[in-house]
């Protein structure tokens, strides 16, 4: 068995939104192994920002919203950490990179102020180290003239442009593991592609393992060695890119796939899945995809599906699937 | 970062701004100036000469022992802007610090923080400053801190309200993230981010300020006399307004003058900072 940088293991949370306790996360568990991009694929509200939350605990409501499970980061339990001590693992051995490069920056200090403050929080070394390390961080991002871009003001770059700082800034104190959420959904295609060799490289060079998080399934077969799919605050299959784009046997899954447009056919309809993500508050029985399932069987909503297990570690969760075994 | 010359010009298209900060500039000079400025010793007696209509020798006429007014007037200038620049500077800094963290805190600190604002702004500012002054007993300084003390509430809930919607801001969560502490982000990312309108209530609440300081004096609370304080000044010329008019006409025209001046400046710097503002 390899060693993981990240293992979750069951992990379900609980939040507190409009006086209602919901459970967001439904007992998921995957691993991140090193050097590895693992994509976490999913609609909006099937719970990817809320596991990148849970794993930085930052869920509003703290550790207290976690109500099973463990997070294992290098071997320790990050749910069972004070406050004082994720201070310490943030920025420093785990990092994040949001959606929205625009406003990601403090609008009132310069790159370089707000750079050389995140070292200092983390690196005991002095104001004239920590600008040089800026800067050649600025340059491994390929930055054009770096030290101008050092001295300007968020609002004087372009949103690539940011994006590459916060690349910058997120690898600054070299974290084991990034967390990218959705890091190119904001960005025109000519940068996201720019994005993402940059994020390739980085992780080809500093052998940190990376999160990333899209709902873009061709972003995440470029990039990314594994794939998890979620679904409603669970994970319903997960295992090998190629294994997983090219041979989907979750219907979700391949629904998914299937609404991907196609410009080599004629066809000028756009194929979707029917409905909607249930409303994570809504009490389910069996599979909570069931309702929207084209391959529907009777036991689907009445049971759940116990996950199955596939040859290359492929992991299923559908009745279909495990009677066919 | 907007040059001086781009600031200048914004102020140079609103005539009624540039009158304002013409006003305060003076205004500026005199308090700094007015021992230079003045021809006599503001509390210097003359009792032979009181009560003197203006003339070439006494521009805004003597008052009921001999003072020099226009003397008097100008170091009550350096007084006035001492004090509304005090009470409002001390409001602000108090208000930001307690706005901020129940902002930030949320909670029972806050609910609490916020009932004793709402109960504070329920008085009457100026019955309430009034009430404050009196406990603690008759000088121009505690009528400074009563006057703050009335003023920090306005501060207080600005800045809350400023902070609740930076706290969702995303260079707010990237800062956790990168391992920011609390008090770090408080001071580093969401106070600065919160300052503009701070700003603009400080420079349009220094008019208000100054007129409820007077006010105070005028009822006896404030400066004590031989102080050359504006509504001290007036207090005692009132019952000379009939047959002396220029005993409460300066000081008057003084405190008019200096408070239009801060509240266009004030209204000026709120379109210069707010864009929500402009036409």
């Amino acid at each position: 068995m390899k060693e993981t940088i990240l293992s979750i293991e069951n992990l379900t949370v609980d939040l507190l939104s409009g006086g209602e306790i919901r459970r967001v996360l439904h007992d998921i568990s995957f691993d991140v192994f090193p050097g590895e991009i693992l994509g976490l694929v999913g609609e909006s509200g099937s719970g990817k920002s809320v596991t990148a939350a849970a794993i930085m605990q930052l869920l509003t409501g703290g550790n207290k919203a976690i109500v099973g499970g463990k997070i294992l980061f290098k071997g320790q339990d990050l749910v069972n950490k004070t406050p004082a001590q994720m201070q310490a693992i943030r920025g420093k051995d785990m990092a994040m990179i949001f959606q929205e490069p625009m406003t990601s920056l403090n609008p009132v200090f310069t790159i370089g102020t707000q750079f050389v403050d995140i070292i200092r929080t983390h690196k005991a070394i002095t104001e004239k180290e920590a600008i040089q390390h800026a800067l050649n961080m600025l340059k491994a991002v390929h930055i054009p003239d770096s030290e101008r871009t050092f001295q300007s003001y968020p609002y004087e770059l372009s949103g690539g442009m940011r994006q590459r700082v916060m690349i910058a800034m997120a690898q600054s104190c070299s974290p084991s593991l990034l967390i990218a959420d959705e890091p190119t959904t904001a960005l025109d295609v000519t940068i996201q592609a720019q994005i993402l060799r940059l994020l390739r490289a980085t992780v080809k060079n500093s052998r940190s393992s990376v999160i990333f998080i899209s709902h873009d399934l061709g972003v995440i077969s470029q990039l990314c060695q594994r794939v998890a799919v979620m679904y409603a605050g669970e994970i319903i299959e997960y295992g090998v890119v190629e294994t997983i784009l090219q041979d989907p046997k979750h219907p979700y899954t391949k629904a998914l796939l299937h609404s991907i447009p196609d410009f080599s056919t004629k066809s000028r309809t756009l194929t979707s899945i029917p409905g909607t993500v249930p409303d994570v508050q809504a009490v389910m029985t069996g599979c909570r995809f069931h309702p929207r399932c084209a391959e529907r069987q009777e036991i689907c909503s009445k049971q759940k599906p116990a996950p199955v297990t596939l040859p290359e570690n492929h992991h299923i969760n559908c009745w279909k699937v495990s009677k066919e075994r | 970062m907007k040059s001086f010359g781009s600031v200048y010009s914004i102020l140079r298209r609103n005539s009624l701004t540039l009158l304002g900060c013409f006003i305060v500039l003076v205004m500026l000079f005199i308090g700094l100036a007015a021992p230079v400025l003045s021809p006599y010793n503001p509390v210097a007696i003359d009792i032979v000469n009181k009560l003197q209509a203006p003339s070439a020798a006494h521009w805004f006429g003597t008052d009921e022992i001999g003072r020099d007014i226009f003397s008097r007037v100008l170091y009550g200038c350096r007084i006035s802007i001492q004090v509304g620049l005090y009470i409002v500077l001390l409001a602000a800094v108090v208000g930001t610090i307690v706005g901020s963290i129940s902002g930030y805190q949320g909670g029972l600190l806050d609910q609490v923080i916020m009932t004793i604002t709402d109960i504070l702004l329920s008085f009457p500012s100026l019955v309430l400053a009034m009430a404050l002054a009196a406990a603690l007993g008759p000088s121009l300084y505690n009528t400074m801190l009563a006057v703050a003390i009335v003023k920090i509430p306005v501060y207080v809930r600005l800045v809350r309200g400023q902070v609740l919607s930076l706290k969702e801001q995303s260079y707010v969560k990237a800062a956790q993230t990168f391992g920011a502490s609390q008090a770090w982000i408080l001071s580093r990312h969401i106070i600065p981010n919160s300052l503009a309108p701070v700003l603009i209530q400080i420079t349009l609440g220094i008019g208000e300020a100054i007129l409820t300081a007077s006010s105070l004096s005028f009822i006896g609370l404030g400066a004590q006399p031989p102080t050359p304080e504006w509504g001290a000044m007036i207090s005692t010329a009132r019952i000379y307004a009939l047959d002396q008019w220029w005993y409460v006409t300066f000081p008057g025209i003084a405190i008019f003058t200096t408070v239009v001046g801060f509240n266009l400046l004030g209204d000026g710097i709120r379109d210069l900072l707010d864009p929500r503002s402009k036409n």
